[in-house]
């Protein structure tokens, strides 16, 4: 069940307030708007009626009066025909016209009508029938009856006049009342907007700044990862390599030129006593700061072990145990003895490729390799080997980038070679770079390629040479890291 | 996945890198016990390190679902690549699709 939070709680409140209030207003107010409309066609429609009544009654008392008229002046009763017909419907007008002006509700219309139908009256009784009976002529008719039909008429005019104000007021009563209603309806709209807005402004809100957030965090931490990385891998990688009696080392680290695929390549030293050296190069599967962590404990691992002085299989075999202890990612690694005493190279590999050996007056060649990968299959064990060399003889090892950059590692093999043949016969103090820039002067490495060499000296050194190979590992190494 | 035989057959081809990651995972999936499985590398011609992790985790699910796996590899250099990782020794590899279709009848008709 979901649980409403306490930010959730005020726009929820909102959207209730907005049902409770906001939508009936809006109903009643459509309501009030449609009554409205229809109430101001129905008062203008009265107020027609009543004037076309109106002018009704003023042409029947016309009618009246132009037919008294032509019988008073002629005696002839061809004359007398529209007074009838006004006689005979001016009665009904009247009544009608009552009845209209009922819902009209015209305040003083009455005693106005009440005025002009009794001096209407008073006009057939007074004037109308004694002409009629021949008591009255055309004079009488024109000065009696006239201050009679005046009166009549300005009763009827006046009726005329509180009409149409009665029209106007109502007309003015409607247009108000529509504004107002109009006004009630766009509050009511824009009330519905507001509480929408509102409703969803936090959410809105919200959803904005953790998209920000979230891709500001996933930049710093790609950052924050990178930096770290690289860091680490300057660390380990960079400083220079200690002098050792009887045994020169050398060794480069070249980071991938994608730099998306810089990743846990490595090597170490490590004097255990006099004439007897521990090497290693390996390398983390994977990129990123898991992959330099993973790399940092595979050599504390083997450093830690190393110094009990074990056979290297045995060596691997407890880092494999290490690291799949701690759920590392996995790791390949070539390492072992050289040991200056007797020119022996002892040496192990878990999943790398196999060390190659280069002996004066001979051809690089492969060692044999093989051994699982570390950290991935529990209990795997690891093979020593022991090779019996002579003064002068070098061992060099490397990670997979640099025989795997065409993808064919025959081919990359065979260059490889080749590197070393040229490094040796060019008789560089630092052949690992040799052999670095032989195989990537005209190469791209896609992958971290790391290479060491440990070659046995010739003859004994001299002390102040020895001095002059450090600095000079120093100073390249220096070199490289900026 | 075969019809006519006892096996079931992962087939695979080109280059296997880290951008087809996903595919291989989803491609070396066991999931349940049954018969061998030959894993059919014959078309693959390079493996990096992703794929080897990969191929070390399937050869765990093979052993705890007690299934027997012969792996064909033709290329050499795939056959090289395997050799660093270890695979030669714990995977019965062959070159020859024959020789590990033999083998895994042999098997079967063991269990």
């Amino acid at each position: 069940m979901k649980i409403i939070t306490r930010e959730e709680v005020r726009p929820l409140a909102m959207t209730v307030l907005m049902l409770i209030f906001v939508i009936p207003v809006l109903i009643i107010g459509l309501f009030a708007m449609r009554d409205q409309v229809t109430r101001t066609f129905r008062n203008t429609e009265n107020v027609d009626v009543a004037q076309h009544r109106v002018f009704l009654i003023r042409t029947d008392q016309l009618n009246e009066e132009t037919g008294m008229r032509g019988f008073a002046a002629t005696h002839r009763t061809i004359f007398l025909e529209p007074y009838h017909v006004a006689l005979s419907v001016i009665g009904r007008d009247f009544d009608q016209f009552e009845t209209e002006l009922l819902p009209l509700n015209v305040s003083g219309v009455s005693n106005a009508l009440t005025d002009a139908r009794t001096t209407n009256a008073v006009w057939l009784h007074t004037v109308a029938e004694p002409i009629l009976a021949g008591s009255l002529n055309s004079t009488d008719l024109q000065l009696r009856g006239k201050e009679l039909v005046d009166r009549f008429r300005r009763d009827m005019q006046r009726i005329d006049v509180l009409i149409q104000e009665r029209g106007a007021v109502l007309d003015n009563e409607a247009e108000l009342s529509i504004d107002h209603i109009g006004f009630l309806l766009l509050v009511s709209v824009i009330a519905l907007v507001v509480f929408g807005f509102a409703s969803f402004r936090d959410r809105l809100l919200r959803l904005l700044a953790g998209e920000k957030r979230s891709s500001a965090n996933l930049r710093v931490l790609f950052e924050t990862e990178k930096r770290i990385s690289n860091m680490l891998q300057e660390a380990f990688l960079q400083k220079p390599l200690p002098t050792f009696s009887a045994m020169s080392l050398s060794a480069t680290y070249v980071a991938a030129s994608d730099t998306a695929k810089i990743g846990g390549d490595w090597y170490e030293s490590l004097e255990l006593s006099e004439g007897r050296v521990l090497f290693a190069v390996g390398d983390v599967v994977g990129h990123g700061l898991d992959a330099a962590v993973s790399m940092n404990r595979a050599r504390q691992a083997l450093i830690s072990s190393a110094v009990v002085d074990i056979d290297p299989g045995s060596l691997l075999a407890r880092v494999n145990a290490d690291l799949l202890h701690q759920h590392e990612a996995m790791v390949t690694a070539v390492c072992g003895y050289a040991d200056s005493r007797n020119y022996r190279f002892t040496y192990a590999t878990a999943g790398h490729p196999p060390p190659v050996l280069l002996e004066p007056g001979q051809s690089p060649r492969f060692l044999q390799g093989g051994g699982l990968p570390m950290a991935s299959i529990k209990g795997a064990e690891y093979r020593s080997r022991t090779v019996q060399t002579v003064p002068g003889a070098m061992l060099v090892l490397y990670t997979d980038g640099a025989v795997e950059y065409s993808r064919d590692v025959l081919v990359g093999e065979k260059l490889l070679l080749d590197a070393i043949t040229g490094a040796a016969g060019d008789g560089s103090l630092e052949p690992a770079i040799a052999i670095r820039d032989a195989l990537f002067r005209e190469r791209n490495n896609s992958d971290d390629v790391a290479i060491m060499t440990i070659a046995f000296e010739r003859s004994p050194r001299l002390i102040d040479r020895a001095e002059n190979i450090y600095d000079d590992a120093y100073d390249n190494a220096r070199s490289y890291s900026s | 996945m075969n019809a006519n035989s006892t096996f079931d057959t992962i087939a695979l081809a080109g280059e296997l890198d880290i951008a087809r990651r996903d595919e291989v995972r989803q491609a070396l999936r066991i999931d349940g016990p049954g018969s061998g499985i030959l894993v059919d590398f014959s078309e693959v011609v390079y493996a990096d390190s992703t794929v080897i992790a990969q191929l070390l985790r399937f050869y765990n699910d093979a052993g705890e679902l007690k299934r027997r796996v012969a792996v064909l590899i033709v290329a050499p250099q795939l056959i090289r690549l395997l050799q660093y990782a270890g695979l030669s020794e714990i995977f019965p590899l062959f070159t020859e699709r024959s020789a590990a279709l033999n083998y895994l009848s042999e098997v079967g008709d063991k269990s």
